[in-house]
């Protein structure tokens, strides 16, 4: 039996409205510091150095290779073993941190690619160093189509970081679970829950269609449509 | 046209997966002078001049540009950050102009000055303007490049390379992408650069700017240099087989 009045308490619960700013901020923060982490991976993959190349190759295959959730637990329950102590949030920032740094890194590859040859090849004319060609013209060129990718990974992280609350971090969907406890109103409590996820993918959206407009500049900024869509692809089969 | 020397290249050489696409080319160019070259295609004319700015690595050979080797220290081969102080003095334009797309007109032509020598946005924005004014687009600084002509973008491409002020203009078949009602609004300001002294290589099939803007026009094929002489010497009495060939194909 649905009960209104126990669906309605979850959702205004301060319990899970914790649980939901501590999912946010996991999930920034993990992706502030796994983005110029996969950065780093990124150009270390497309190194003259070898080495490098096989260390920073390594570590992606290892770590898309292997579930998140045994990488969490090995980092917090496991590590100890070895004399490594983290503390919950840390063994779940890093956790999150490592993964989402080895997805990020082929998105930035890719985006990096994507820039034309002519682009750097002008700026060296210039004479600008490397690491200038790389700030001002390449990478700023490459957020553009790093953003949508990005901006799904912002979005499944949301959702990843109910893994943590295997290692005790109290997100959202663990503080749901304890809340769940005091009265066994499992679908109103998870319903509400999903209800939460649902506010913060969607509030996500909106910052995503806001960050695309502004990395846009210069280039054609009017959102993907249909029928735009299918204008490009006739554009294609014509030429 | 002073004596002093701008370009020097002695017997450069450069081979792609065992072709040799550049078999030992000479060429001095002094200040002032306009060059234009020629050649087939595949026959090593860009790519020889991207050897200029070490875009292109020689093999072997050397390049100096205002008696500074190229590439090279006292200490063997420079770092890339090395050649990108060298590179200052030369400036390029390309065959696809290369404009930052993500920039306005104003701040591509300002990108140099801000980003390699440190000047600030507001004054190098100034002399962009300035720059922009004098290639015929006062009214278009705040234009990005997809919202411009290819001519229009050329011609900013050409404000931004002389935004560094460089010693030497290296132009890479800059007319070849446009279409031909914008072509000449391009040469006139190449014209306009030429009467103002600049140093200029062109590797381009115009032979209208040939006769008009040229000083000298050198024929390369195969790799080599075939022919270097004056405009009208070249087009009316080419000494060689292979000049005349080439010239039978495309007058």
């Amino acid at each position: 039996m649905w009960s209104w009045d126990a669906f309605f308490s979850f959702l205004t619960n301060p319990q899970l409205i914790q649980g939901a700013w501590t999912t946010i901020w996991l999930t920034t923060v993990s992706m502030a510091l796994a983005l110029p982490l996969a950065v780093l991976v990124a150009l270390g993959r497309a190194s003259r150095f070898r080495p490098v190349r096989l260390v920073t190759g390594f570590y992606v295959w290892l770590m898309r290779g292997t579930p998140l959730l045994v990488q969490l637990v090995i980092i917090y329950t496991g590590l100890p073993q070895l004399g490594l102590r983290l503390g919950v949030i840390s063994a779940a920032l890093t956790g999150l941190v490592l993964n989402e740094a080895a997805y990020l890194s082929e998105i930035v590859r890719a985006g990096v690619m994507s820039v034309p040859r002519g682009q750097s090849e002008a700026a060296r004319a210039l004479g600008m160093p490397p690491w200038k060609v790389f700030r001002v013209v390449i990478m700023p060129q490459a957020l553009r189509v790093m953003v949508p990718p990005l901006g799904n990974s912002f979005n499944g992280l949301l959702k990843t970081t109910t893994l943590v609350s295997v290692i005790s971090v109290e997100e959202l969907l663990r503080r749901t679970q304890f809340a769940v406890q005091t009265n066994f109103r499992v679908l109103e409590g998870l319903t509400a829950a999903a209800l939460y996820y649902l506010a913060m993918t969607t509030l996500w959206g909106l910052v995503q269609r806001w960050l695309e407009a502004r990395v846009g500049r210069g280039h054609d900024n009017r959102p993907t449509t249909g029928r735009r869509m299918k204008s490009a692809v006739l554009e294609l089969e014509t030429r | 046209m002073s004596t002093e020397t701008v370009v020097e290249a002695r017997q450069v050489r450069k081979s792609y997966g065992g072709v040799e696409v550049l078999k030992g080319i000479d060429l001095t160019v002094r200040r002032g002078e306009v060059v234009l070259v020629l050649g087939p295609s595949g026959g090593g004319k860009s790519t020889f001049l991207r050897t200029l700015n070490h875009l292109e690595t020689p093999d072997s050979g050397t390049v100096s540009i205002c008696g500074e080797r190229i590439g090279y220290g006292e200490r063997g081969a420079l770092r890339e950050r090395r050649i990108a102080v060298q590179r200052r003095r030369t400036g390029m334009v390309f065959q696809q102009f290369n404009l930052f797309p993500n920039m306005t007109a104003l701040d591509n032509v300002a990108s140099g000055p801000v980003h390699v020598n440190g000047v600030s946005k507001s004054e190098a924005r100034i002399a962009a303007s300035e720059l922009l004014a004098m290639v015929g687009l006062a009214d278009k600084t705040g234009s990005y490049p997809a919202q411009l002509s290819g001519g229009q973008q050329q011609r900013v491409a050409i404000a931004r390379a002389l935004a560094m002020r460089p010693e030497l203009l290296l132009f890479d078949e800059p007319t070849s992408a446009l279409d031909p009602e914008m072509v000449g609004e391009v040469l006139d300001v190449m014209v306009r650069l030429r009467e103002e002294g600049m140093t200029m290589i062109v590797v381009s099939h115009e032979m209208g700017f040939a006769r008009a803007a040229a000083d000298r026009v050198v024929f390369i094929a195969d790799g080599t240099v075939v022919e270097d002489k004056s405009p009208d010497l070249f087009f009316s009495a080419p000494e060689h087989a292979r000049t005349r060939q080439f010239l039978d194909r495309i007058l």
